[in-house]
């Protein structure tokens, strides 16, 4: 192993990050080089219209238009909530389910209210939102005002939301994106008024609170399935395929792993930390 | 950024802390701009309307620009003893206050998820009720295995779960962002699919 690191040393010493502030060393380095080439091959695959694997139900994704419905129905809003995250992946996750959810809306001419932590978002969301108004050819019914940025400060947006779900009694909640400790609050309060609520995070620690407050739950990775899922697009859904096909990758380093180091080797302790 | 993070050169990185580092500050602090734009717009109306309960919209205004006042035409702008004042005695109480409500909501999601209606739930509530007892002092009194029990738990039940977790979220994550990144992932651009 000494061999390998001196030789890899050899070949891209000058190149390889020292700096290990920054480093996010090697491993990930070969992984993020694997995981583009799989996804390269799947998404060639998807367009080429070969045929590709249905995705499984994902139960709380089904009940986006059962949530809109009933909003519809009872002629109450439904609260879109964002999240606290700034553009990163779980936002961008959100704003895709927003863009179903909004065009949803937009369709049955049911009121909604968006809201976000980070005002970054704002102008997005709006535009998204817009757009899917727009697109189902009622421009006119959009409401800038339904859009609202609340606050930075996490509490305080926190009791923003609260306030909002009580005033307007809400009759869905979809609480999706990045959230800290305010999870529980959205989804208690939520409950308190009635509203049939489905949530998903990309936090594990409040993935709990989501379970025991709200009808439907998005598990881990369902977050980011989202977009593939509601829109049913081949190349999409493709994507989900190279993530399986790493899944199943590390699942089998894993299994080598509990092997190698049940038989006394660190052969893949040592590879995975070579550099 | 991601060359960045594994090449090492000095260009990547003054390109990445002097450059894209500055966009990313001075776009997000136009964007606070729009959000208070969002809020004078929106509470503003509320006000002008005299909708119902626009009295907080009138608090929340004025909270709004006394504070941007202060931040702004104190000498010290934040970190000056007069804005302080207003900082910790007033919003840090209020946060402070809706961290503890959290306390009472964890008790009425608890009683929900607690009750006994299917399998999974009586696994839920007989799984709860091993690690609270080893969680606390009673629960050793009763039985002096507790405490391990709880720990074995969490140690063998509850984190490989969230480990397992853990992968298919940075996994899914990565893709997200690989969508992102490609343009298979549009719908924050225009609206579309």
């Amino acid at each position: 192993m000494d061999g390998l690191k001196e030789a890899i040393q050899n070949i891209f010493g000058s190149w390889l990050q020292t700096d290990t502030s920054n480093n996010l060393g090697l491993t990930t380095f070969v992984f993020f080089v694997i995981f583009a080439i799989t996804l390269a091959v799947m998404i060639k695959k998807a367009r080429s219209e070969q045929p590709m694997p249905k995705l499984r139900r994902v139960a709380g994704l089904d009940a986006m238009d059962e949530a809109i419905g009933r909003a519809t129905e009872m002629g109450k809003p439904v609260m879109y909530n964002i999240g606290m995250g700034g553009f990163t992946a779980p936002t961008f996750a959100s704003l895709a389910v927003l863009g179903y959810v909004a065009k949803r809306i937009a369709q049955y001419d049911t009121r909604m209210v968006t809201v976000m932590r980070y005002a970054v978002v704002l102008p997005v969301a709006e535009e998204v939102i817009k757009q899917a108004y727009i697109g189902v050819g009622k421009p006119d019914s959009y409401r800038p005002d339904d859009v609202q940025f609340l606050s930075e400060q996490q509490f305080g947006y926190a009791t923003g939301c609260v306030g909002i779900i009580q005033r307007e009694q809400i009759a869905a909640n979809i609480i999706i994106g990045n959230y800290l400790a305010e999870s529980l609050i959205f989804a208690e309060a939520g409950t308190q008024v009635g509203a049939i609520q489905i949530a998903g995070t990309n936090n594990n620690v409040q993935t709990p609170f989501f379970i025991a407050a709200c009808d439907y739950t998005l598990l881990a990775e369902e977050l980011y399935v989202a977009s593939a899922y509601l829109s049913q697009d081949r190349v999409k859904t493709a994507t989900l395929l190279a993530q399986d096909y790493m899944k199943q990758g590390l699942v089998v380093i894993i299994i080598l792993g509990v092997l190698f180091t049940t038989f006394g080797s660190k052969l893949i302790n040592d590879l995975l930390t070579l550099y | 950024m991601v060359l960045q993070s594994y090449i090492q050169s000095d260009f990547l990185y003054t390109f990445v802390q002097s450059y894209l580092a500055r966009a990313v500050t001075v776009s997000s602090a136009w964007a606070v701009g729009l959000g208070a734009v969002n809020i004078i717009r929106i509470h503003g109306r509320r006000i002008k309307a005299r909708r119902e309960q626009y009295f907080y919209s009138i608090v929340l205004l004025v909270t709004f620009f006394w504070f941007a006042f202060l931040g702004i035409f104190l000498q010290k702008h934040n970190s000056d003893p007069f804005y302080l004042f207003f900082y910790n005695n007033i919003l840090l109480n209020l946060s402070a206050t809706m961290y503890s409500v959290l306390a009472f909501y964890i008790a009425s999601a608890a009683y929900r998820s607690f009750r006994v209606r299917s399998l999974e739930a009586s696994f839920l509530l007989s799984t709860s009720v091993i690690v609270m007892l080893g969680a606390v002092p009673i629960g050793q009194a009763l039985w002096s295995g507790f405490p391990g029990l709880s720990s074995w738990i969490g140690t063998n039940i509850n984190t490989p779960v969230l480990r397992a977790m853990s992968i298919g979220l940075t996994l899914g994550g990565l893709t997200q962002s690989m969508r992102n990144l490609i343009g298979i992932e549009r719908g924050h651009l225009s609206g579309g699919d």
